[in-house]
């Protein structure tokens, strides 16, 4: 019996195809659409599904810093809008206020803060986009995503390398009348979509933020953008967004998201 | 064929191998990535980076069974009152205070939990016979929670803000308020936690809620010889002899428990015979919010002569509170109502007794939101309506009262910030503008400010008119 060739070749296929399931399929020539579609499936943040414990460090021009520590959970609702829940942990200020945001696909988002002083839920206006998120230099338009989900225009210019990455390198024009920016240029690297660096024009194509990704993470089979920074250029005040512990897996319930569930520990 | 027993090996290998990868979890990979220091990397444009902050040490996440969460906060203050002339026996012109705020809550899963938090005074209050200490330990919050999907029960000592206004907040009614340190005290201090069995649920838009006391707490006040008690210099000559001649019968070494005694109220009977109840019901759209409102409780303190000549009966009687608030987003702007209509309220007349009424309260807001809560802006109006008008002169209050509230709060520069919150009414004419400014550095303040109060004749302001006062106060959260 002479088995060994067509055994072998066997297993050459079994492998490749093992090697093919673990890879991402992976177009040769994916549009500016497609991979900003995969950079907002990937969900790095873990704003979209799962549990993380996180810290917002903020600093300003002369290195003075504050921290925001906050655990977020969230789950997908009417994909691929999704409900979060926040509760701060520090400053111990701010320690047991909770924000709960509920997004909609036809109207601006549900939002509500509960400030444990007042012992009160309020609702707080879903159009402030353009807004700081609790002082940090991310504004709620840059946690929604929006800007990358409904664009006028997004345009795969030629690719780059960043540092040793390579990169495609994405401008997208949102679409809505609330964006607080006139386009967005994105690096995103090719081996795992995700943005290492994004900068922000106003309408007069002068650079407002700049995000840097400063660390990924790899868990549970998906990666992670563990530590990035944003900075504010106009006041060189900067915030490092840091997840602590990432709970990717975490199944939450659909009637956690709800003013109710803001009071509670 | 042993070429054909490696490569079956190879295969049972590879096979064993990808099933393992596929029913364990692949190991957490992490990368640095530092874009600034590599060659070629694109040039960002704007300032350096600042340094980067280091991981800590994290505790797990809140999916586990248990978790306890404490703070609070310390706080030293200095508050003066300038002398009037001719100078008040019944005054204070200086009081230190040392305040300590504990609280804690613990939970287990999703369906329990245990809060607890009190506060201990002590001051140091200087009048016409010198320092007089006072050490207070208060138990605040003390309930616990049992949550399900479904429902959400509450019991023991608690606070249930109604209402969704900042001044009047006329739907308010189910917690006790502290009168003592009306304006410059710590906020979550202004209420007192009462006793109840709360429950509350949800269903899609709609939720309610229903809460019962067993027992009355009234609120807390001084009746003389404070800055913010009951009878003051305007009451005139008389009350305050007899309030002068009665406190001063006590040592001042039981000063504030005889405040209590000197109340002389008949409270409704502890025996849980004569509870408070309360019913919310809410409604909850994309960017309104709708809730309506009953509670049966008790308006007072009522103060009419008393059998005996010479004598006071100071009681509270049960009444009967509908109301609803509505809020409404409308770009930056959040618009507030709130109203509410009871059977019966006490006002204090010129002689010192109460005028009862039916009543109406409105209450509309506007807040600038910015999405920041150190950045308030809001302005509100509000009403007053007395359906069974007094013929004579009512204090604080006239058969209908007008006047706004004004609410903001800013930052300025490198840690410091302005407030200014003021009541002002219309009618009557009188208004107390609290401004201050706190310089905060991580989790400690300083603040300063001042109080200015005026009015018309028997308005507030004018009531306590000699309470314009400067104060400072050193604060650290932990």
């Amino acid at each position: 019996m002479t088995m060994s060739w067509p055994s072998q070749g066997f297993t050459v296929m079994v492998a490749a195809l093992l090697l093919a399931s673990a890879t991402p399929a992976q177009s040769e020539a994916p549009t500016g659409s497609e991979i900003i579609t995969r950079v907002l499936e990937n969900d790095p943040f873990g704003l979209s599904g799962g549990s993380v414990k996180a810290r917002f460090v903020l600093s300003d021009k002369q290195g003075k810093q504050k921290e925001l520590g906050f655990e977020a959970r969230s789950r997908k609702h009417d994909p691929p809008f999704s409900k979060s829940l926040v509760r701060f942990s520090a400053p111990p200020d701010l320690a047991g206020a909770g924000f709960l945001q509920i997004q909609n696909r036809g109207a601006d988002d549900d939002r509500f803060l509960f400030l444990p002083e007042l012992k009160r839920s309020r609702r707080i206006s879903g159009g402030l986009r353009s807004t700081s998120f609790m002082g940090t230099d991310f504004s709620f338009a840059d946690l929604d995503r929006r800007d990358l989900r409904q664009t006028k225009r997004v345009t795969r210019l030629p690719d780059v390398k960043l540092a040793a990455f390579d990169c495609y390198h994405i401008e997208v024009v949102p679409a809505r009348d609330d964006s607080p920016y006139a386009r967005l240029e994105l690096f995103v690297r090719r081996d795992n979509f995700l943005p290492l660096k994004s900068i922000s024009y106003d309408a007069s194509n002068v650079a407002l933020k700049e995000l840097q990704i400063e660390q990924i993470k790899k868990t549970s089979g998906r990666w992670f953008i563990t530590r990035s920074k944003m900075r504010t250029l106009a006041n060189q005040h900067s915030t490092v967004l840091i997840l602590d512990v990432i709970d990717a897996d975490a199944q939450i319930a659909d009637d956690e998201f709800t003013p109710r569930n803001l009071e509670k520990l | 064929m042993r070429g054909t027993v490696g490569a079956f090996l190879q295969l049972a290998f590879g096979l064993v191998s990808a099933a393992a990868s596929a029913s364990s979890p692949d190991p957490d990979v992490v990368e640095d990535i530092d874009l600034d220091a590599a060659k070629g990397a694109t040039a960002p444009p704007g300032p350096a980076a600042t340094p980067t902050p280091t991981p800590t040490p994290v505790a797990p996440l809140a999916a586990e069974l248990a978790r306890l969460d404490a703070g609070g906060f310390a706080r030293l203050a200095a508050e003066y009152w300038p002398e009037e002339s001719p100078p008040d026996p019944g005054r204070t012109d200086s009081l230190y205070k040392l305040q300590l705020f504990l609280r804690g809550r613990y939970a287990r899963g999703k369906h329990f939990e245990l809060a607890l938090s009190g506060q201990l005074n002590q001051s140091w209050a200087h009048d016409a016979h010198g320092f007089r200490g006072s050490f207070e330990a208060l138990l605040r919050d003390a309930y616990v929670g049992l949550y399900s999907s479904a429902l959400d029960l509450r019991v023991g000592q608690q606070r249930l803000a109604w209402g969704n206004t900042e001044f009047l907040s006329p739907n308010d009614v189910l917690n006790a308020r502290d009168w003592r340190d009306p304006f410059v005290g710590p906020t979550e201090l202004r209420f007192l936690p009462t006793p109840m069995a709360r429950v509350d649920a949800e269903c899609g838009a709609w939720s309610a809620q229903l809460a019962v006391s067993p027992v009355f707490v009234p609120d807390r006040y001084d009746v003389y010889g404070t800055n913010w008690a009951a009878v003051q210099p305007a009451a005139g000559p008389a009350i305050n002899q007899l309030a002068a001649q009665t406190v001063g019968m006590f040592d001042r070494s039981v000063f504030d428990p005889a405040q209590r005694l000197f109340q002389q109220t008949r409270l409704p009977s502890a025996d849980f015979g004569q509870p408070s109840f309360g019913a919310r019901l809410g409604w909850s759209g994309n960017r309104l919010e709708l809730h309506l409102y009953y509670h049966l409780g008790y308006a007072g303190p009522k103060v009419a002569l008393g059998p005996v000549p010479g004598t006071l009966d100071v009681s509270y009687v049960r009444r009967h509170h509908v109301g609803l608030d509505w809020s409404a987003l409308l770009g930056p702007f959040a618009w507030r109502l709130d109203a509410a209509y009871q059977s019966r309220e006490e006002f204090f007349r010129d002689d010192f007794l109460t005028h009862e009424s039916r009543v109406l309260k409105l209450a509309g807001a506007i807040e600038y939101q910015t999405g920041d809560t150190a950045k308030v802006l809001l302005i509100e109006a509000y009403y007053q309506h007395l359906f069974d008008p007094y013929p004579g002169t009512l204090l604080f209050w006239r058969s209908t009262s007008v006047g706004v509230g004004v609410l903001a709060r800013w930052p300025l520069f490198a840690g410091l910030r302005a407030e200014l919150r003021a009541p002002l009414g219309i009618r009557p004419r009188n208004g107390v503008a609290r401004g201050e400014l706190v310089w905060q550095q991580g989790n400690w303040s300083v603040s300063l400010g001042g109080l200015l109060i005026a009015g018309e004749n028997r308005s507030f302001g004018w009531y306590y008119a000699n309470n314009d006062q400067l104060y400072t106060a050193l604060r650290t959260d932990f």
